[in-house]
């Protein structure tokens, strides 16, 4: 434990003495975009990706999941740079200032979503943690019963440990500040996740066979492509991979240079968001039929690997484990695939952590109060996740789909202010940037909340016929209607409540 | 591999990774430029 402990304590340290000498803004146009690539790139580029690609036939899932980047997962994450440059507020601030002062309820909204998430995203950090210690201890190896072990880890009190040790992580990130915590950690944690799955997908498409995985990952199926429920889950990876919508890039746009750009930075983020998803889905690919196990995609497909926490703390282990090469390949496959799974996440929180103590802070209470309140809040609001996997899955489901939403009311904000308007202030500003045309507006005004809206009542449909049958109404059920409506509505019948006070707040303060 | 296959590989990969080749080749392109006016 003292691996992970005493770094944090001497970088905690270190934050104290550079925090006067620094401006708190991104110091490089590279710092904010590698950043803005750890938003993006997380658990659900990695343990949800290949599922759903299996799932979904292959090839016949990539086709939408290339179109719906560029109808969803682009124009929001421009939505959200833009907004966070042009106002310099966190998610409350920001909606009142670009919908009016009416509406900032939808950026507290957004705000929870975001702080919901963080909640139980730690606990997923944790996990990745544990099982990289898990991996160099040797206790993944060809012998381990895989699901025993996630099972004795999953009832033990470890994941409430890491929990606990990832929250820390993350919040003396944030406590260094922008410049000092979390552009310099994602310059060290993104090129070090790139350079562990060049290693590995190098490794796995060298291995016998891998080019069947390949051929299953990119060949199409006429009958999938014309099946609508495909091109609903490829938008549904979009909007929860790539961080669109979520508030995440609105703050750090917050803290990025005037002349920042707005168009270029979002089209490298999504795509190499995207990339990094291919990359591992080739990886996971090439492994299964490098195995030469007709059952490999079966696996994937449902029974073990039916669901995020199957397929990566139980499926993939013994794929790893099962790769020609020796114990010595077993072992350093798992480990660097855990440690990038850890990174991939770990970036991710710490966006989550930077949200949620900003709108604290703008809410006028110090920066550094601010940051131990979420780190607080967030290791015991989180660790009924840590301890519970149904309240982990629920957690998950209301807060998975409240992200529709935010996206939503990002595009009404912007409807509200005036998409032609937004266009020419918000977004063609920056001289490094490319110029959008007219075509954008169609995006915010139609395209954006035609998806989010056919999304959520897809979900909805969802559970009312088939997630929680004859029960759907029920607030304490896992994945009912009734628990997501009872959460969501608390929230925003506060936010409606004291959306007088959230603003004024807000917007008098100046960081 | 089909041909079906090869189209789709082309079209997945072209747009996820020539998409971020380009975004990346305008991001450097402009940098220098800025630095070039700066200088």
């Amino acid at each position: 434990m003292s691996i992970i402990c005493i770094p944090t304590i001497v970088f905690c340290m270190q934050g104290k003495k550079l925090e006067e000498k620094r401006p708190d803004f991104f110091t490089s146009r590279w710092g904010f975009i590698l950043s803005m690539m750890g938003v993006a790139i997380g658990a659900g580029n990695i343990w949800r990706f290949s599922r759903i690609v299996a799932q979904n036939g292959g090839g016949s899932f990539i086709i939408p999941w290339v179109i719906f980047l560029f109808i969803w997962s682009i124009p929001l994450l421009m939505a959200e740079v833009a907004m966070g440059k042009l106002t310099r507020k966190a998610p409350i601030g920001a909606i009142a200032l670009v919908g009016g002062k009416k509406y900032g309820w939808m950026g507290a909204f957004i705000a929870l979503v975001a702080t919901g998430i963080l909640f139980y995203y730690s606990v997923v950090v944790g996990w990745g943690f544990s099982y990289f210690f898990y991996s160099l201890t040797g206790k993944i190896s060809s012998e381990t019963n895989f699901l025993t072990l996630w099972e004795n880890y999953s009832q033990s009190f470890l994941p409430l440990l890491f929990h606990g040790i990832a929250i820390t992580l993350g919040a003396c990130v944030v406590y260094r500040g922008i410049a000092g915590g979390v552009e310099k950690s994602n310059k060290i944690l993104m090129p070090l996740l790139f350079l562990m799955i060049l290693i590995m997908v190098l490794r796995a498409v060298t291995l016998p066979h891998a080019w069947k995985g390949i051929e299953y990952l990119f060949t199409p199926h006429l009958s999938d492509l014309l099946n609508y429920k495909v091109w609903i889950e490829a938008l549904t990876q979009n909007a929860w991979d790539t961080g669109a919508g979520w508030g995440l890039v609105l703050v750090y746009a917050c803290f990025a240079n005037k002349k920042e750009s707005v168009t270029v930075n979002s089209c490298i983020t999504a795509f190499s968001n995207n990339a990094i998803s291919l990359i591992f889905a080739i990886t996971i690919f090439s492994a299964i039929f490098a195995l030469e196990s007709s059952t490999g995609i079966e696996a994937l497909i449902s029974g073990e690997g039916s669901s995020n926490t199957g397929l990566t703390f139980i499926y993939l282990p013994k794929l790893f484990t099962s790769l020609p090469g020796g114990p010595w390949i077993h072992t350093s496959f798992s480990a660097l695939f855990f440690l990038s799974f850890s990174f991939a996440a770990l970036s991710s929180m710490i966006s989550m952590v930077q949200l949620t103590s900003q709108v604290i802070f703008e809410l006028g209470i110090p920066k550094k109060k601010a940051i131990l309140f979420t780190a607080i809040g967030a290791f015991l609001l989180g660790a009924p996740s840590a301890l519970n996997i149904n309240f982990f899955n629920n957690q998950d489901w209301v807060w998975g789909l409240g992200l529709l939403v935010s996206g939503l009311f990002i595009a009404l904000a912007i409807i509200k202010y005036g998409v032609e308007k937004y266009r020419k202030e918000a977004i063609n500003t920056s001289p490094h940037d490319f110029k959008l045309g007219k075509f954008y507006n169609i995006f915010i005004r139609f395209l954006i909340p035609l998806q989010a809206i056919v999304l959520i009542l897809w979900y909805f449909y969802i559970s009312i016929t088939e997630l929680d049958r004859g029960t759907w109404w029920n607030p304490f059920r896992t994945f009912s209607v009734g628990t997501l409506l009872l959460q969501w509505g608390a929230g925003l019948i506060i936010f409606v409540i004291f959306n007088k006070w959230l603003v004024k707040k807000s917007l008098e303060k100046r960081f | 591999m089909s041909c079906k296959t090869v189209l789709t590989m082309i079209f997945a990969m072209g747009s996820v990774y020539g998409g971020l080749l380009l975004s990346l080749l305008y991001f450097f392109k402009k940098q220098t430029h800025t630095s070039e006016k700066e200088e």
